[in-house]
């Protein structure tokens, strides 16, 4: 944790409301302008769990001195403008591909294709909150043997900004990644790309010597613990452990490897169910520890389990969200997913954005000064009054949150317009989105060293 | 296996962390400037009586403009007196609420012109029956631990809705009541009638006050005659009688956070000051409920969202600064159904809630557009919302999945329609309709409330 960011988890408030999380106090250091990216500004941290409960959850964690390894300062990107630099801001981000995509047009759910994901990559580079670019879908049409490369292909294609990949299952696949990446000639201290290990798979010895291979690069690991329901403190306190014990092999495999700890939602997976309550209070608590053990948090908040950007999922997104400014974590992950993580929505990743946008400006609170108490604006309207007139409202009509997609029709417009809801809205621009022209962001010579390497890879495997 | 817990009648959420906007610095500035307004501005009171009483009381009256200005130190004085906590009682003595702190409690929301029809799916105006089927889903759900009335029936005189509103919540809930729509004296005076042949008298009624109420202030700074003497009658009668505020940014506050922070607990303290000028010791509290205009519209701000936190979270720690009980909007949509816009913004909104310390209680589920519509199927959705979020602040063992949520395997769902929350939750609503039978008044009680209402109608 850094120094001045512990929120004072045994200061008492009477009689009232527990511990206090005094957010106005990041008005003290002000935030980082917004660049190209727009990011959520890390609140004080929270304490979901109690001071007690968050040292045993250390101690399981530390399994009585495991070294804990360092965190990346930043993930960087081929463009320098899209760099995520860590500590004071969370950034949004995709997270583990869906097997399935809900079509932009009608939403109907079919297993996702390497055009997909192209799609996918697109919106999510044209989106300035979305800071983190994962394959948001399996190229399901492509040879599994290329798979990865392809996807990661796609995405360099598709975006400059910070691209996350899982590790690839043996050393080959994990060499031929680093070449791809490497084509766009990206600086060896600036590798644009970071990779996902699950923490489950660390027996696998093709699996962690893959890690290797790109931590020995200079690749951030993301060490990722899929928790299963169950007690808190139990349940993380392992979660944890097992992530800083593949830490650990790591670091004798590549000294100097830096990684940062990922939570999968609570439930989210394969056979996964959405978990309610636990759900969020794990998010809390992942970041609350990961924050006390110094290291970046990414955790996979707005994988909802509904099927469809309903309100459930505006309903889970919200507190996914509210979670976040909250707990204060690195990462923000999973826009665009729903069903647990299982189909990925266009429509979903705009959305998604929007949930982060509104609760961006929370943590940076409102200003308390003369101008703004209007005091004497207030005198000047009097009773019965109204501030329509005034230069003040004039000066600061501008400051409050807009909406991108939710409906801001009368009842009478929405019912002659079809009664649009904001997933139709999200659909309008992300057409518009598609359908602009962009640079492609590989050259011709990084697209034919791609294929190159694609190839010796498809030839090496025969 | 053990033996499955009943589940409880009502349901509260507890606040077991306090999220600080304003730094102590922050707050007493606001503080400040919220008595420099009432000492220089003051409220418009357009009851010639209470200005006449406020007068004696020491406030600066100027009776042809209306305006009443209260010393800074006549503010202080009265604030102390409001007793920091009371009880909600209920007709079911195992519904009391205490207002303490120890837990916050959510209500319905109102009272709205419009409901959106359960068959049709379409808005039209609200009627008596309405009011009595969302009463009776209210006494069901447990997370709705207090009533409100819901909608406004367009069937009936205007001039007993007050009666009648009191009437189907004391007839169809064993809950406590809160009533916002009492806008007049004479309304007051029915009111207090009806509650205490129901509590049994006087004395039963201001020990265990089943009935609460509040009025709310005219934004910018105006009490009208009807609603500031209803408000003295009902405190008299020893109803919890409180102050709300619906500064709108922009139009009727202005268009900053702060001013709107200033003016809107100007409002509210000025509106208690008054009444405990007036009735010392009353039981009070405050209310704000912020928006914003949409200066394109000209209607409200259909997508609230961080400035609505903001300011919960900021008016939560004014209540507690001067220890007095809050009523604090959540669960405000700016949706015209239940879509991912009206779940997002009830989760953000809620859950803001939950972290600011106090909100003893909480406002309320049901309405859409701004409170402008009523939908049933709202309540069964933001109740499961409120249940997760209670749960988040409680750490129970065992995980709970609303009944809302899709649970079959993905081919029967697609066979079944793609059933979303909206549908289920529509299907619950019926379900209790169909099944829950409140407890119902004794019949010469019941027979003796409609005498009086009738005796109000009479009255024209």
């Amino acid at each position: 944790m850094h120094e001045g960011e512990r929120p004072d988890y045994d200061r008492q408030e009477e009689p009232l409301g527990g511990p206090v999380v005094p957010i106005n106090a990041l008005r003290a250091t002000p935030a980082p302008a917004d660049g190209a990216l727009l990011a959520l500004r890390r609140g004080p941290g929270f304490p979901i769990l109690s001071g007690p409960e968050l040292a045993r959850v250390l101690e399981t964690a530390l399994g009585g001195g495991r070294p804990v390894p360092h965190g990346p300062a930043r993930l960087a990107a081929r463009d320098p403008a899209s760099d995520l630099e860590l500590g004071d801001l969370g950034w949004l981000g995709l997270a583990w591909p869906a097997a399935e995509v809900l079509e932009l047009e009608g939403d109907r759910r079919r297993p996702s294709t390497l055009t997909d994901l192209r799609e996918a990559t697109r919106l999510a580079d044209a989106l300035p909150q979305v800071g983190v670019v994962a394959a948001a879908v399996r190229a399901l049409d492509v040879d599994p043997g290329l798979r990865p490369l392809r996807e990661l292909q796609a995405l360099l294609a598709g975006t400059t900004k910070h691209v996350q990949i899982e590790v690839p299952p043996d050393e080959a696949t994990a060499e031929a990644l680093l070449e791809i990446a490497r084509a766009p000639g990206a600086e060896p201290d600036r590798p644009a790309v970071s990779a996902l290990l699950d923490v489950e798979a660390i027996d696998e010895p093709g699996r962690i010597r893959a890690a290797g291979v790109l931590a020995g690069a200079g690749v951030p690991i993301g060490l990722a613990v899929r928790p299963a329901v169950g007690a808190l403190e139990e349940t993380l306190g392992a979660a944890l452990g097992r992530a800083l014990r593949a830490a650990g092999d790591l670091a004798n495999r590549a000294p100097g490897v830096t990684v940062f700890l990922v939570s999968r939602a609570l439930g989210a997976g394969p056979d996964g169910v959405p978990a309610g309550a636990h759900a969020v209070r794990f998010l809390m608590a992942f970041v609350q520890a990961a924050r006390e053990l110094g290291l970046p948090a990414a955790v996979e908040a707005l994988a909802t389990g509904s099927r469809a950007s309903d309100w459930q999922a505006g309903m889970e997104g919200g507190l996914g969200v509210t979670a976040c400014w909250m707990a204060g974590p690195d990462l923000v992950l999973g826009a665009g997913l729903r069903d647990a993580g299982r189909a990925f929505s266009p429509v979903g990743l705009l959305l998604d954005t929007e949930a982060f946008d509104l609760v961006r400006p929370i943590p940076l609170g409102f200003a308390v000064d003369e101008e703004t108490l209007a005091v004497e604006v207030i005198e000047k309207v009097g009773p019965g009054g109204h501030f329509l007139g005034e230069p003040h409202t004039l000066r600061h009509m501008r400051e409050t949150w807009s909406s991108r997609f939710m409906d801001r029709n009368t009842w009478e417009a929405w019912e002659e317009r079809g009664r649009p809801e904001p997933p139709d809205h999200a659909r309008e621009r992300a057409r518009e989105l598609l359908a602009e022209e962009r640079p492609p962001a590989l050259g011709p010579e990084a697209e034919a060293r791609i294929e190159e390497v694609i190839a010796a890879h498809g030839r090496g495997r025969r | 296996m053990g033996a499955v817990a009943a589940e409880p009648r009502i349901r509260g959420l507890r606040h077991p962390w306090t999220i600080e906007v304003l730094t102590e610095d922050e707050l007493e500035r606001v503080h400040r400037a919220t008595l420099t307004v009432l000492a220089r501005v003051g409220l418009e009171v357009r009851s010639e009586d209470i200005r006449r009483e406020l007068a004696r009381a020491g406030a600066r009256v100027d009776d042809a403009a209306m305006r009443v200005r209260f010393p800074p130190e006549m503010v202080e004085e009265h604030l102390a007196l409001i007793p920091p906590t009371f009880v909600m009682a209920a007709r079911d003595p195992a519904l009391d609420l205490p207002i303490d702190g120890s837990a916050g409690w959510l209500s319905g929301d109102g009272t709205s012109a419009f409901v959106v029809d359960l068959e049709t799916g379409r808005r039209r105006p609200s009627t008596m029956r309405d009011l009595i089927e969302t009463t009776r889903v209210a006494d069901a759900v447990p997370e709705l631990a207090y009533l409100w009335p819901t909608v406004a029936p367009q069937d009936v005189p205007p001039h007993t809705q007050a009666a009648h509103y009191l009437h189907v919540m004391l007839a169809h809930s064993t809950k406590h009541a809160q009533h916002n729509e009492v806008y007049s004296r004479r309304d007051a005076q029915v009111v207090l009638e009806m509650a205490r042949a129901v509590a049994g008298g006087d004395r039963e009624l201001r020990a265990r006050p089943i009935v609460s109420t509040y009025q709310c202030c005219i934004s910018p700074l105006v009490y009208d005659a009807g609603p500031i003497e209803a408000a003295v009658e009902l405190a008299r009668g020893g109803l919890p009688s409180g102050f709300v505020a619906m500064g709108i940014g922009c139009a009727t506050a202005p268009a900053t956070l702060a001013g709107t922070l200033v003016q809107m607990n100007a409002e509210m303290v000025g509106g208690m000051t008054l009444v405990e000028a007036l009735v010392p010791g009353a039981v009070t509290f405050c209310g704000p409920y912020p928006t914003f205009m949409d200066l394109r519209t000209g209607d409200y701000r259909q997508d609230w969202g961080p400035e609505d936190t903001l300011l919960k979270l900021a008016f939560a720690q004014l209540a507690h600064r001067y220890r007095v009980p809050i009523n604090i909007m959540a669960l405000d949509t700016g949706a015209k159904t239940q879509d991912w816009q009206a779940g997002l913004q009830h989760a953000v909104s809620l859950m803001a809630v939950a972290a600011a310390g106090r909100a003893e209680m909480i406002t309320g589920t049901g309405t859409l557009h701004g409170a402008a519509v009523y939908d049933n199927v709202n309540v069964i959705l933001d109740a499961e919302l409120f249940r997760i979020i209670c749960e988040i602040c409680e750490a129970p063992s065992e995980p709970w999945l609303p009944p809302s949520f899709a649970r079959e395997p993905l081919e029967a769902w697609e066979a079944l329609g793609r059933p979303g929350a909206r549908e289920r939750a529509r299907e619950r609503f019926r379900e209790i309709l169909a099944t829950h039978e409140p407890e119902p008044l004794p019949e010469d009680l019941d027979r003796e409330l409609r005498r009086m209402i009738a005796a109000r109608e009479a009255e024209g």
